[in-house]
């Protein structure tokens, strides 16, 4: 079988999904119910410290040989001493899936289909998704390229049909409490958008890249776009909407929807951020299941990634279920314990990093 | 399975799949709804007594030539708003929807004992929208509001919607308030106040409520909007008057167009029809005092005269234009005085804009904002331009 291959365009569409995914009905409200009319600022933060963490996932991978996180550190260490990463890593991947999928239903609950079993919501986009692992890479890379043009075209009429309604003056005081809630706020955004790009590394053994330069170029354009569409996001549920409302709300951005009202006849659109949300979700969803399936595989030595896909989604599908039991600790959850989750990850690109300087290193003395 | 059969089987079991998960799980068809356009609550003892007004479809339909009524209304009462509405479906037989609703009607009690038990739940709700007027009864109850037959629209609430929005654009004191506007008035820096639309029944409330009412030129009973209620932590304190009300549109900056009379030099007045406003709130903290300055701008066409004046001067223009600067500063300073002293209520959001510009100073006076309100020194300037005459320059005929 030959190498499945995605085009450094597909990989940047990928990479602008996963940064986008869930935060992009989830973060803003967060981050402004942390650090009110300053959680763009937060935004910047986030990006700021985030760059550094795109750029050690590059460096991971440029050094060694092309292989994945996965292959390089069972080739280095071992699958037993080895797995010691590769488990926790893997285990993040799934854990994103699950926690995206939570998210996502609890959302179709609450704002469209309130009698409808969030499960029935999550299990309907893990059965696409669990296809998508049977399609392949390259399949699910295309697709992202086909959705990334709905994508753009639902966001950018968001943002122009709302733009009437901008009060910057809802922006002041700047920086009113200090930079203590910015920097919480940045936290949640570093993590949510830059470090959960992480099993996204599993994918770049397969872009066909003609440098290292194309490859950085890739998924800096990526999450950079991604990032930028998130501080738009995040502007206009402050402006038009208002800290104290934006923060009071659930999902901003989809009230942010409710708004939209272009001469009393463009009305009640709000179902477009929900499609919006889900390719991004889906997206992203897909992404961090390849890392699971990619990454068992490899570390097992199979061949082939396709054939768990089934039971993979199931557990996913059972973790969804089971990730919180209401609003209030899964705020808690959101605000503290996973971006501190998140952070903690960051343990295993630095420690595989390490191993390959230190092995390159010993090779040429 | 790999054969021609397996893959029969296979968009078979598909197809069939596919009758399953089309659709909605929880689908709501258009003919098991009950379309709420209105909603009016009033208070019976301590429990609330929710009016819901539905559109009746059947009557919508113009062709079959019924004298049965264009709306509904059911009517329960219980000790919280969700439940009034829900123990509705005891006396509705289809399930009220809330997505469509245009206007909201509180009693004026209900205003006066706090609204904020009512703007949770509407807000709560994921079927209610934020696009919808809210106002306050004054003078009857929030359903007679509901119950009054009407012309043109034959839907009451839609009627209402429209004369209010309509009117907003056209006449100073007329304001409108959505759900969003309230609730960020009620919750932002300027002590939890702010305003509601206020609507009376006038002239002959009795037969306002009977299909009398309709069969007639002009009708014994309308609705119609009456001034502004002020709210002060989420209880109504009292009204604005039609010219009050004026003011407090114009300090807001939300004036589109408007009429206003001015005192002629030589006796007698001259109409100005105001076509765009600007208004500019600059706070201010000279020396740890804080105050506030109006600058306000007003663009004006001469709408009608009924005064001997030389239009064609250029000196009579500039005297109307001082004119009516000077009675435009006179109220809206008398309103804010009015406001301040009377009500204590920071409806023109002062606070917010001391706290955008002066985030130090804002936190001394946070605490007791409602009684610095009261104290704050409000400088209002205006300047009036004047700049068509319409088509005709003098008087039609000239008063002798």
């Amino acid at each position: 079988m030959r190498e499945e291959a995605i085009s450094a365009r597909q990989f940047t569409a990928l990479a602008l999904f996963v940064t986008i995914g869930d935060s992009l009905v989830i973060l803003p409200g967060t981050m402004v119910s942390l650090a009110k009319q300053d959680a763009w600022l937060s935004m910047l933060v986030g990006l700021a410290a985030g760059l550094p963490v795109i750029l050690l996932f590059l460096a991971v991978h440029a050094r060694g040989a092309a292989a994945s996180p996965v292959v390089k550190l069972k080739r280095i260490c071992g699958p037993w001493f080895g797995g010691l990463f590769i488990l926790p890593y893997i285990a993040f991947s799934l854990f994103l899936s699950a926690g995206s999928m939570r998210i996502l239903g609890d959302f179709m609950i609450t704002q469209i289909m309130p009698e409808t079993p969030g499960t029935a919501v999550v299990a309907l986009l893990l059965i696409v998704a669990a296809a998508a692992i049977r399609g392949g890479v390259e399949a699910f890379a295309r697709a992202g390229e086909v959705l990334l043009l709905c994508f753009l075209f639902v966001f950018f009429f968001f943002i122009l049909t709302l733009v009437p309604q901008v009060d910057f003056h809802r922006l002041l005081p700047v920086c009113e409490n200090g930079p203590g809630p910015v920097a919480h706020g940045g936290l949640l955004s570093l993590a949510f958008c830059f470090i959960e790009i992480m099993p996204l590394m599993m994918l770049m053994p397969h872009v066909k890249a003609n440098s290292r330069k194309e490859m950085r170029r890739a998924l800096l354009i990526g999450a950079i776009a991604g990032a930028c569409a998130l501080l738009i996001v995040t502007l206009l549920c402050i402006t038009v909407l208002g800290p104290g409302h934006a923060e009071r709300h659930m999902y901003p951005t989809y009230t942010l929807a409710k708004k939209i009202s272009v001469g009393s006849f463009l009305e009640r659109v709000e179902a477009m951020i929900a499609f919006m949300w889900i390719i991004s979700t889906f997206m992203k969803l897909g992404v961090n299941l390849f890392a699971v399936h990619l990454g068992l595989a490899q570390w097992i030595g199979s061949r082939s990634y396709r054939t768990l896909s089934v039971p993979v989604a199931a557990v996913t599908l059972a973790l969804a279920a089971n990730f919180t039991d209401n609003m209030a600790y899964f705020n808690h959850i959101v605000t503290l314990a996973w971006p501190i989750y998140d952070l903690t990850m960051l343990f295993v690109p630095l420690f595989l990093l390490g191993l390959l300087l230190v092995r390159k290193a010993g090779k040429r003395g | 399975m790999r054969g021609a059969f397996g893959k029969f089987v296979l968009c078979a079991v598909l197809l069939t799949v596919l009758l399953g998960v089309t659709g909605c799980w929880n689908r709501r068809e258009l003919n098991t709804l009950a379309i709420a356009v209105g909603m009016g609550i009033d208070k019976r003892g301590s429990e609330y007594d929710v009016s819901i007004q539905v559109v009746n479809p059947q009557v919508m339909d113009k062709k079959s030539g019924t004298n049965r009524s264009e709306t509904i209304q059911f009517r329960e009462h219980k000790a919280t708003i969700f439940e009034a509405l829900r123990k509705m479906t005891t006396v509705s037989p289809r399930k009220i929807y809330l997505s469509h609703l245009r206007i909201l009607v509180l009693s004026e009690q209900v205003a006066r004992e706090g609204i904020n038990e009512v703007i949770d739940f509407i807000s709560r709700d994921h079927e209610a929208r934020t696009d919808f007027y809210i106002m306050v009864a004054r003078g009857s109850s929030a359903s007679e509001v509901l119950n009054v037959h009407t012309q043109l629209d034959n839907i009451p609430s839609i009627k209402v919607f429209d004369m209010l929005e309509g009117s907003e654009k056209a006449w100073a004191p007329t304001s409108t308030v959505r759900l969003d506007e309230l609730i960020d008035a009620l919750e932002n820096d300027s002590g939890q106040s702010g305003v509601l639309s206020g609507v009376a029944v006038a002239g002959n409330k009795k037969k306002a409520m009977t299909q009398e009412n309709i069969e007639r030129i002009r009708l014994p009973g309308v609705l119609k909007y009456s001034g502004l209620a002020v709210f002060k932590q989420g209880k109504a304190v009292g009204w604005l008057n039609e010219e009050q009300s004026a003011a407090f549109k114009f300090i807001m900056g939300k004036v589109k167009n408007t009429v206003s009379d001015v005192p002629c030099p030589a006796g007698g007045k001259l109409v100005l029809e105001i076509f765009d406003t600007t208004s500019a709130m600059i706070p201010k903290a000279r020396g740890g005092e804080l105050s506030i300055a109006l600058k306000q701008k007003l663009f004006a066409n001469i709408g009608e005269v009924s005064c001997g004046i030389d239009l064609l001067n250029e000196s009579a223009i500039e005297e109307i234009e001082k004119r009516m600067e000077e009675k435009h500063k006179r109220q809206l300073e008398e309103t804010i005085a009015f406001v301040q002293r009377k009500y204590g209520a920071d409806i023109f959001g002062f606070g917010q804009s001391i706290h955008r510009s002066y985030p130090r100073e804002w936190k001394k006076v946070k605490a007791n904002w409602s009684e610095a309100f009261r104290e704050l020194p409000v400088t209002v300037s205006a300047q009036v331009t004047i700049r068509r005459t319409g088509t005709i320059n003098n008087a039609a005929i000239p008063s002798s």
